[in-house]
């Protein structure tokens, strides 16, 4: 049964010139106790995907206009600000990109922590702290009581993720929406961050939607993957077929973009990625794709495909067989 | 911590000696003979030379500086030339009650400007905003005369219900005087447990406190709210949205410490700007503090009165930013190995 399930959902961003659009997502959906990759390049739409859920953008002039955002049968994307506040932390738990610039210089990191704890557990003084070890030891992190009053600063970036982690978890949600939380580490505290994540799904039987840009990661750890491009999924199916045997040029592209020993010159998909707002009609990878005809820029194709393994892509087959 | 501590205070005691090398050139090369004022209008030309011996003004001037320097160091700011009293014993008289005056202001300005660009920044665009904005720009532009006989207008002619000006009635100061301790009327008036006299001295109080507090107010709202909205764009700030934390606890206990160093230092600043900048507001409101002293000091070429004052604030400016560096360094960890 799906936790989460994103239909439509379409968020934009307010200029002068009105209403950008930067997603428009036909389908998104995320099992019980299942690790989805949400895979693409810078500006795909990935981030604010996720952070639809809980509709804290990164600035105020991003918001959703429609679509709808199920979580265990309840629409998010009809609550108001009020019903949604109960919703963050404890159903919803999120982990940022940059562990640097995600917790508060001037606190000790076990205050956020401690003070999320009394806010969605009613925990307070002596059981607070005592919590806030068990999740510290939870994620690992070494010497947990004596880190909950070091600053920020005197933790390494691994650890600080790890804390931010662990406040995400606080609650103890059912869904955690890790946006490219392992980016900006070292590849082998990635691999330790990674498994982390993936022994906490397995043991409290939490959904993760992991977001990243790095399909190398996605590979070894997650079972079901999906593309976007342009605001929306183009490809989504498990791991391994998905990689295997792309059926949308795109996820093609991208995947022969990736560096491989004893190979010559990078390969790189020709031309720029076209905003999601710029598209009149038709497939929006149509300018860039080199199956490109006539319908594909008339068309815009859905999700479509045998079983699981879906594309949005008119000529799948063929790329399939090429 | 204790290494940060020592260096800012040998940079503190560096701008005081720079300070005092500034005031003494600039009184030194001023228009006007020092002696010639000090033995009075009438003087022949040879008791005025006789004066300028006496006074030392003969003397090269770095001989005169370092007289100057030696004295200073013993908290000897020289005579007056007008009265021909000590110039600190003067000081001492006038400004407790400016820094009563400064210091309320100032207390009134925080307490009324921190929480408004607070709630300013938390909604920018919304009603607290616009109400912010309006009072900030009001506060800093409007002119401090004016805006003292519009309090003294409204308060004192209008509504009755605040004196016009002074520190105390005359009633008070004829059946219960304060007697001096701090200087402070209404801390005086306290440690004497003398109600009567505490009450008359805060409502005198009042008007030309709110007065001063106008412009500090108005930069601290500016400030508050410009530095918050900096803080709030944060990812620290939007991750305790994402994972459910409310808004004002995470605007007044969260993002309030990131942006106080920025306002404090504008605090600081303003603060020892008022102490001299109250000239307007103590000749309305008949307030017998440093600021008229000084405007009487500069016009009557009285050197000595200008320098005195001069480093005494300069004293105060340094020891106020030593105090805010400190309280800085207390809330953010990382400037203590700056």
């Amino acid at each position: 049964m799906a936790l989460l399930s994103m239909r439509g959902v379409h968020v934009v961003v307010d200029t002068a010139e009105g209403p950008r659009t930067l997603v428009r997502l036909s389908e998104l959906e995320l099992a019980e106790g299942e690790m989805l990759g949400l895979v693409g390049e810078t500006g795909s739409g990935k981030t604010l995907t996720g952070l639809a859920v809980t509709r804290v953008f990164p600035t105020p002039s991003i918001r959703l206009q429609g679509g709808s955002i199920e979580l265990g049968g309840r629409d998010l994307a009809g609550l108001g600000e009020r019903e949604l506040l109960a919703v963050r932390g404890r159903e919803v738990g999120v982990v940022f990109q940059d562990p640097n610039a995600s917790l508060n210089p001037v606190f000790p990191v076990g205050r956020p922590l401690m003070d999320l704890l009394g806010l969605h557990r009613s925990l307070r003084g002596q059981a607070a702290v005592a919590e806030a070890v068990r999740l510290f030891q939870r994620v690992e992190l070494p010497d947990a009581a004596a880190l909950l009053s070091r600053y920020p600063h005197e933790l390494s970036g691994g650890q600080r993720q790890r804390v931010m982690i662990a406040m995400a978890i606080a609650a103890g949600p059912k869904l955690l929406v890790a946006d490219e939380p392992t980016t900006a580490l070292d590849v082998t505290v990635q691999a330790e961050l990674l498994r982390l994540l993936d022994d906490l799904r397995r043991e409290a039987g939490m959904s993760v939607l992991f977001i990243t840009h790095n399909l190398g990661v996605v590979a070894h750890m997650v079972e079901r993957v999906a593309i976007m491009y342009a605001g929306d999924v183009v490809e989504t199916g498990p791991t391994r077929a998905v990689l295997k045997e792309p059926r949308h040029p795109y996820t093609r592209l991208l995947l022969e973009a990736v560096p491989r020993q004893g190979q010559g010159r990078l390969k790189a998909i020709a031309g720029t990625a076209v905003p999601r707002s710029e598209i009149a009609q038709g497939c929006a990878f149509a300018s860039r794709c080199p199956f490109a005809q006539d319908r594909c820029r008339a068309i815009e194709p859905a999700l479509e495909g045998p079983g699981v393994h879906r594309a949005a892509c008119l000529r799948q087959e063929e790329v399939l067989h090429v | 911590m204790l290494h940060f501590f020592v260096r800012r205070v040998l940079l503190g005691v560096l701008v005081l000696i720079g300070l005092s090398v500034l005031t003494f050139i600039i009184t030194r090369v001023a228009p006007g003979d020092p002696a010639a004022l000090w033995v009075g209008p009438r003087a022949s030309v040879a008791q005025i030379e006789r004066a300028t011996v006496t006074l030392g003004l003969n003397r090269p001037l770095p001989v005169q500086y370092a007289i100057y320097m030696d004295d200073l160091a013993h908290g000897n700011l020289g005579l007056s030339i007008e009265t021909h009293r000590p110039v600190s014993s003067e000081i001492a008289s006038y400004l407790p009650a400016s820094l009563e005056l400064v210091v309320s202001g100032i207390v009134i300005a925080i307490l009324l400007g921190l929480p408004l660009g607070v709630l300013a920044a938390m909604r920018p665009g919304g009603v607290f905003d616009a109400v912010a904005r309006l009072l900030a720009v009001l506060s800093v532009s409007v002119p401090t005369f004016w805006l003292a006989f519009l309090l003294q207008i409204v308060f004192f002619k209008d509504l009755g219900l605040l004196p016009l000006a002074g520190r105390v009635s005359n009633l008070v100061i004829a059946l219960d005087p304060i007697t001096r301790i701090t200087g402070f009327m209404t801390v005086d008036s306290l440690l004497q447990g003398n109600w009567v006299a505490f009450f008359s001295a805060l409502r005198h109080l009042v008007l030309p406190a709110v007065t001063i507090a106008a412009y500090p107010f108005g930069l601290i709202v500016r400030m508050v709210r410009a530095s918050l909205l900096d803080v709030i764009a944060l990812d620290h700030v939007r991750l305790l949205r994402a994972l459910g934390q409310k808004r004002y606890t995470i605007a007044f206990r969260y993002a309030l410490k990131n942006a106080l160093p920025p306002t404090l230092t504008v605090i600081a600043l303003t603060f020892a700007y008022s102490l001299t900048g109250t000239f307007l507001v103590e000749s309305v409101f008949n307030w017998p503090g440093l600021g008229n002293y000084t405007a009487q000091a500069v016009i009557t070429n009285n050197y000595p009165a200008v320098m005195g004052v001069t480093i005494v604030i300069g004293v105060i400016y340094v020891v106020l930013n030593l105090v805010v560096d400190l309280v800085i360094a207390g809330i953010d960890p990382r400037v203590r190995y700056v």
